[in-house]
């Protein structure tokens, strides 16, 4: 089974035609090309693959295992059969 | 008074997407209107378009990329064109008396049109977040400014179909009143969105396809003509300040001798020949020439019922019995209308025209309308044509006239 870090590998390969072998956990995102904005634009993908909501809160992510981190993290709140009092909390704590 | 010399030509359009190629299209006559291919095609009427052969990822890094509309990336290249030819050392110059000025009708229309698409057709409650950086009517302008580190100001002109015209006659002003030294100045248009699409076909201008020849659907000043057949590009040009131009060697295109603008505010698509005709007037005063200095024309010419016959009559009242003699080309036959770009890829036909010496054809006009009887070079170019001053008519909805005076090539 695909891990976090390799399906993320693959939607930055894909829409971001980045080569693989760059694509290291410390790997710094700007150095990539990928600014403030663009890991804003990179969320919105991520909601799609992961079928995750990122939450409005701001959070600094540098690297790529930065990324597969957070993704980590939201799918285990998300997910079904996670706490859905841990999701709503978190979400109208975001504002949304 | 400073001259305002053009110093590189760049183009993306339904011709080409280099002024050699556009130059080659046109003369040739060849149309580049075809039927629409795009998956929603049946739900348009009338569906031809011209469209511009142009793939942004032979061109822009995949994440820029992602942050552009299709109409940034028509500027973007043409600017990079532009900047090519005039050979300007950017890094030998004062970026702060650098300038864009680019026109635009409809902006970043596809990207506004996804947007749209997802919340209202797929029911999503999410657009893209690049959404308003690439719908942004001035992101074309402002991306070139990033791209070469411009510091000048960076103005995005929005007068509908004389947006580009308007763009390149502001600039010329600035850089001949000394504000400024160099300008990119054009226009950048990528209307072929669905919702533009089905918009301007509400409006019941577009042309009816030509059932024997598509191609053919786009027949400015001819008795049989229809309506405007919309096309996207751009086309951007480097000006710069005459002696400075001279004195690092430049190679020198043209010359932007002169700028009209008039407004219409009589109906806000309705043309008047009284305000064409003043702003002609207004171009020719500007540039210091007489009507009798002007070897050709560029028309507006867009082929619709409205426009084609007001315009004859605007050019009678200024050149008289003369205007029967004047070469009158109407190139949005072949290259549609670009709407916020026409304008400039029109000046840049004009100059390349009469860099080559040639009377650009009107195409398909074989019906005669007898209202519009001058002199418009029909269905073929006319060669050995030694025109040494133009001018570029531009009218537009909304009421903006706008009128470039070019000069050859010394």
């Amino acid at each position: 089974m695909n891990t976090t870090l390799d399906r993320l590998r693959v939607l930055l390969v894909k829409d971001y035609k980045l080569e693989p072998e760059k694509l290291t956990p410390d790997a710094l995102l700007e150095e990539l090309g990928i600014d403030s904005l663009g890991v804003a634009e990179l969320m919105f993908n991520i909601e799609d693959e992961f079928k995750v909501t990122i939450p409005g809160d701001p959070v600094a992510l540098k690297t790529v295992g930065d990324v597969a981190a957070y993704i980590d993290d939201l799918v285990a709140t998300q997910q079904p059969g996670a706490d859905a009092r841990t999701v709503v909390s978190s979400r109208s704590a975001s504002g949304q | 008074m400073i001259r305002v010399a053009v110093t590189g030509i760049g183009v993306v359009s339904p011709l080409g997407n280099s002024a050699s190629e556009v130059i080659a299209s046109a003369r040739a006559g060849r149309s580049a209107i075809h039927r629409l291919d795009a998956p929603f095609k049946a739900r348009l009427a009338g569906s031809v378009v011209a469209s511009a052969q142009f793939d942004g990822a032979g061109h822009f890094d995949p994440p820029r990329l992602r942050m552009l509309d299709r109409v940034s990336q028509f500027a973007l290249f043409a600017a990079r064109q532009g900047l090519a030819q005039s050979q300007l050392d950017l890094a030998q110059s004062d970026r702060g008396r650098i300038g864009v000025f680019i026109g635009t009708g409809m902006g970043g229309t596809q990207s506004n049109d996804d947007g749209y698409r997802s919340l209202y057709e797929d029911g999503s409650n999410r657009v893209k977040p690049f959404t308003v950086l690439m719908g942004m009517y001035n992101a074309p302008a402002a991306w070139i400014g990033i791209e070469h580190d411009l510091h000048g100001p960076h103005f995005t002109y929005s007068t509908a179909c004389s947006s580009s015209s308007v763009a390149i006659g502001e600039a010329s002003l600035r850089i001949a009143r000394g504000d400024l030294d160099v300008a990119f100045a054009g226009g950048a248009e990528a209307p072929l969105a669905f919702g533009s699409l089905k918009a301007w076909e509400a409006m019941h201008t577009l042309a009816a396809v030509d059932p024997e020849n598509p191609a053919a659907s786009c027949k400015p000043f001819a008795g049989n003509r229809s309506g405007l057949v919309l096309g996207e590009g751009a086309a951007i040009m480097v000006l710069e300040a005459w002696e400075r131009a001279v004195a690092r060697g430049a190679d020198i295109l043209g010359e932007i001798a002169g700028y009209g603008y008039t407004n219409d505010p009589g109906h806000i698509t309705r043309p008047s020949m009284d305000g064409q005709a003043a702003a002609i007037t207004a171009a020719l005063a500007a540039a210091a020439v007489d009507p009798s200095a002007i070897d050709a024309i560029n028309a507006h010419g867009t082929g619709t019922q409205a426009n084609d016959g007001v315009e004859t009559r605007a050019i009678k009242a200024v050149f008289g019995p003369r205007a029967a003699k004047i070469p009158i080309s109407a190139t949005k036959s072949m290259h549609g209308h670009l709407l916020g770009a026409a304008g400039a890829l029109e000046c840049v036909l004009s100059l390349l025209a009469m860099q080559h010496q040639v009377a650009l054809p009107t195409m398909h006009l074989h019906v005669p309308d007898p209202e519009c009887d001058l002199d418009y070079v029909a269905n073929g170019a006319r060669e050995r044509v030694a025109a040494r001053t133009m001018i570029s008519n531009s009218f537009a909805f909304g009421g903006a006239n706008a009128v470039l005076v070019l000069q050859a090539a010394p």
